[in-house]
């Protein structure tokens, strides 16, 4: 089924999407919470972990496979009957909802913290929901594409975190396998949950013109994904040690704070001047992803009516995000956030790729 | 069309609020402080908000350039009092009109007195402060730090300025140690423990006189500029500097000279049941600036002067540098050398609880040093 926009994306477009919906805020904090669990050993969790969203995508694919132009409402109700079916991906917006609350809230508290400091969160988080809705109602061909511009911008910025690493010091990430299997596990769940993002290819999948370009596509976007993330969490270890990254809540942020370059100085602004891009793209993915499925739940004419669930969305999210007192609440409700990936990321692919095998028949006839 | 006004209005929305409505502040009317000294509170003063006598106050003093034109003097120094730095600066605001942003300040000393005391309280309120760079430079003065910064400067625009110049990468220069407050931060990881450079004034001049020793965070000890030379080249920073050699051979004529050297370190650490034994082998490598000889003695016709040379070096610096480390573990009992860390790196479970406390005075460690003299100059 293509988004009645007319628009359709590429796998390249798709790997992109995916890289966008995965990495985020969450690379400036995460060093810090997998090292407080794994120790030195947090970078193994974390690429072990890369094998989560690997399951995801297989099942994933393997479900699209069957159902190869069906949306994801249209086969929600197909496998599950209407009322389940729609239950189903109403679910699936209210985790969006919860999560992208979370996502927005952090990425409004930084720029708070760094550049802002005495605009009010309200209109920071105002401004940035006006940025997801107008982007998002562009369609998905629009949204992959500015995906595909903002990754190769977010790449230099990456290139701009490795500079620290030589005030590195390697003794930090030794010795190798000292957490042990429990920590290291431990690490691993926790790990899991920072590949949130992948899910989107539920929605997204219906869109790719090219079906057997995904499987590779979505492996290629997790393999960047898993690089950036072993990337930044060897480079804080290096560079701050265990009990230094617990000093700081975005441990990622303070790496561009300690190095001075002549002409450039202050690196954090440089990251920074990007950092919109970095913070937009989960949002914009996801709320594109939930009310594409909202419209096709109501089995309405997403040109003209997209727009209508994606402010409602917009709307929930903003009031949502309003809610947490301080970015420490925000911080506890991250966790929630990280079960309803499991939810969404692996049970429900799972649940439905077994459905669409009891239900072969009636789905190759309806197929 | 109205599609197109209402994305022109959110457009107009946006660029207004996100370029600072409530973040603007006119830039004549901040004041920038370029180096400030802490120090503990001297009598005579009090702070606006005085909570308890029990709690000891901090002197703030910060040299902030003038940047408005037509003004009598290139800089002011102005000086607060507070609980701590945070609320010292707090009190600027009643005797400086403008904003105050602390971010572009390039060093801190802090007065060995307040050293003494921790400096992790008044690290926080850079550390906490998102707008702090961890490029900071810190040291120390012998007494208060705040008579460095009212040391007149003829030379430079303002002390501010003066400091940075002396403290920025001045391992490159010589063998001066320098922190900055992330370097101070990670330094206080387990095993680990911070140094920093002491300042002195002499004939009206600011000037290095050796090392702080901290542990962890407070000042425990001195190291004196000799010294310093030592405990850099243990702790492996690498430094640019100038080695005075005096060889005692040739008919008994002294020979002296000096060469300019470039230190490396390389550690190994052994376990051997209770005893942790390190081998630190450090690597000079050099060329020689000058030297005083007798007259007709050419280095292409005694080979072995060179060699005589890179011995004497090697054999002065291994004795001395023994001396240091024999201080080290008598007098200051903490690893100010940093060689803790290789320990941790193989046995971290087994060492961690224990390697800030009765670790360093108990281990064995061996030094060796190999000169190697790549270059006399021009010069035969």
């Amino acid at each position: 089924m293509k988004d009645r926009n007319g628009s359709t994306i590429t796998s390249k477009q798709l790997i992109f999407i995916i890289v966008g919906s995965q990495v985020g805020i969450r690379l400036m904090y995460m060093p810090r919470v997998l090292t407080a669990i794994a120790r030195q050993d947090a970078w193994i969790a974390v690429l072990i972990a890369s094998i989560v969203p690997i399951i995801s995508l297989f099942l994933i694919d393997r479900l699209g496979k069957r159902l190869p132009e069906m949306g994801f409402a249209q086969m929600s109700q197909e496998l599950f009957g209407k009322f389940l079916g729609s239950i189903l991906i109403i679910v699936f917006i209210g985790y969006v909802i919860g999560y992208m609350s979370i996502i927005m809230r952090f990425f409004s508290e930084v720029t708070k913290l760094y550049l802002l400091p005495k605009t009010p969160l309200a209109v920071i988080l105002l401004m940035y929901v006006f940025l997801v809705v107008y982007v998002a109602n562009k369609g998905a061909r629009v949204i992959g594409r500015l995906n595909d511009l903002l990754f190769y911008l977010i790449l230099v910025t990456f290139l701009l975190l490795i500079i620290p690493a030589g005030q590195g010091d390697y003794t930090y990430l030794l010795p190798i396998g000292e957490a042990g299997l429990g920590g290291i596990a431990r690490g691993f769940v926790t790990a899991g949950y920072y590949y949130a993002g992948i899910e989107v290819l539920l929605v997204y999948y219906s869109l790719v013109n090219k079906k057997d370009e995904i499987f590779k596509a979505g492996l290629t976007a997790i393999a960047i994904t898993t690089a950036f993330y072993v990337s930044i969490v060897v480079i804080c270890e290096l560079v701050f040690g265990i009990s230094g990254l617990q000093k700081h809540l975005f441990p990622g942020f303070i790496l561009l704070k300690i190095v001075q370059i002549p002409i450039f100085e202050r690196l954090e602004f440089i990251f920074l001047f990007f950092w919109l891009g970095i913070g937009a793209r989960p949002a914009i993915n996801m709320c594109f992803a939930a009310s594409l499925a909202f419209t096709q739940l109501l089995k309405l004419d997403e040109k003209k009516y997209l727009i209508y669930p994606l402010i409602l969305i917009a709307v929930s999210i903003f009031i949502l995000a309003l809610l947490p007192s301080d970015i420490l609440v925000v911080f506890n409700l991250r966790t929630f956030s990280g079960y309803g990936f499991y939810l969404i990321g692996i049970i429900y692919p799972l649940l439905f790729l077994i459905m669409s095998i009891i239900h072969e028949e009636k789905v190759k006839q309806n197929a | 069309m109205p599609k197109r006004i209402l994305l022109a209005l959110i457009m107009v929305m946006q660029a207004v609020t996100l370029s600072g409505c409530w973040d603007y502040r006119d830039i004549n009317t901040v004041a920038f402080p370029q180096l400030g000294a802490y120090d503990l509170h001297e009598d005579g003063e009090t702070s606006v908000n005085s909570l308890s006598q029990d709690i000891q106050l901090i002197d703030l003093t910060v040299v902030i350039p003038n940047i408005a034109e037509n003004v009598e003097s290139k800089f002011k120094i102005d000086k607060t009092t507070g609980i701590l730095i945070g609320n010292a600066r707090g009190q600027k605001p009643y005797q400086l009109p403008g904003g105050y942003t602390p971010g572009v300040a390039s060093s801190i000393i802090i007065g060995e007195d307040l050293a003494a005391t921790g400096i992790n309280k008044l690290n926080e309120a850079l550390t906490r402060g998102a707008l702090n760079p961890h490029t900071l430079n810190y040291a120390i003065s012998e007494g208060r730090a705040e008579k460095i910064l009212r040391v007149p400067v003829k030379d430079y625009p303002s002390m501010g300025v003066y400091m940075r110049l002396l403290l920025r990468s001045a391992d490159k220069r010589a063998f001066i140690a320098t922190t900055t407050l992330h370097q101070f931060e990670v330094d206080q990881n387990p095993g680990k423990n911070p140094i920093m450079p002491l300042l002195t004034i002499k004939n009206d001049k600011v000037k290095f006189s050796g090392t702080a020793i901290l542990k962890k965070d407070k000042m425990i000890g001195r190291a004196d500029l000799e010294e310093t030379q030592y405990l850099l080249m243990l702790r492996g920073i690498k430094c640019t500097a100038s080695l005075p050699f005096v060889l005692n051979n040739y008919d008994n004529l002294s020979e002296y000279g000096s060469v300019n050297v470039v230190n490396k370190r390389k550690v190994k650490v052994e376990h051997d049941g209770d005893k942790f034994i390190f081998n630190i082998s450090i690597m000079l490598e050099g060329e020689l600036t000058e030297i005083d000889r007798p007259e007709g003695i050419l280095f292409t016709e005694n080979e072995e002067l060179i060699h005589d040379i890179e011995a004497q070096i090697s054999s002065d610096v291994t004795d001395k540098c023994k001396r240091f480390l024999k201080k080290m573990q008598g007098e200051y009992k903490v690893d100010c050398i940093d060689i803790s860390k290789y320990a941790l790196a193989k046995w971290r479970k087994e060492l961690e609880p224990r390697i800030d406390e009765d670790f360093i005075e108990n281990v064995v460690i061996n030094v060796n040093v190999t000169m190697k003299m790549k270059d006399i100059g021009e010069e035969n």
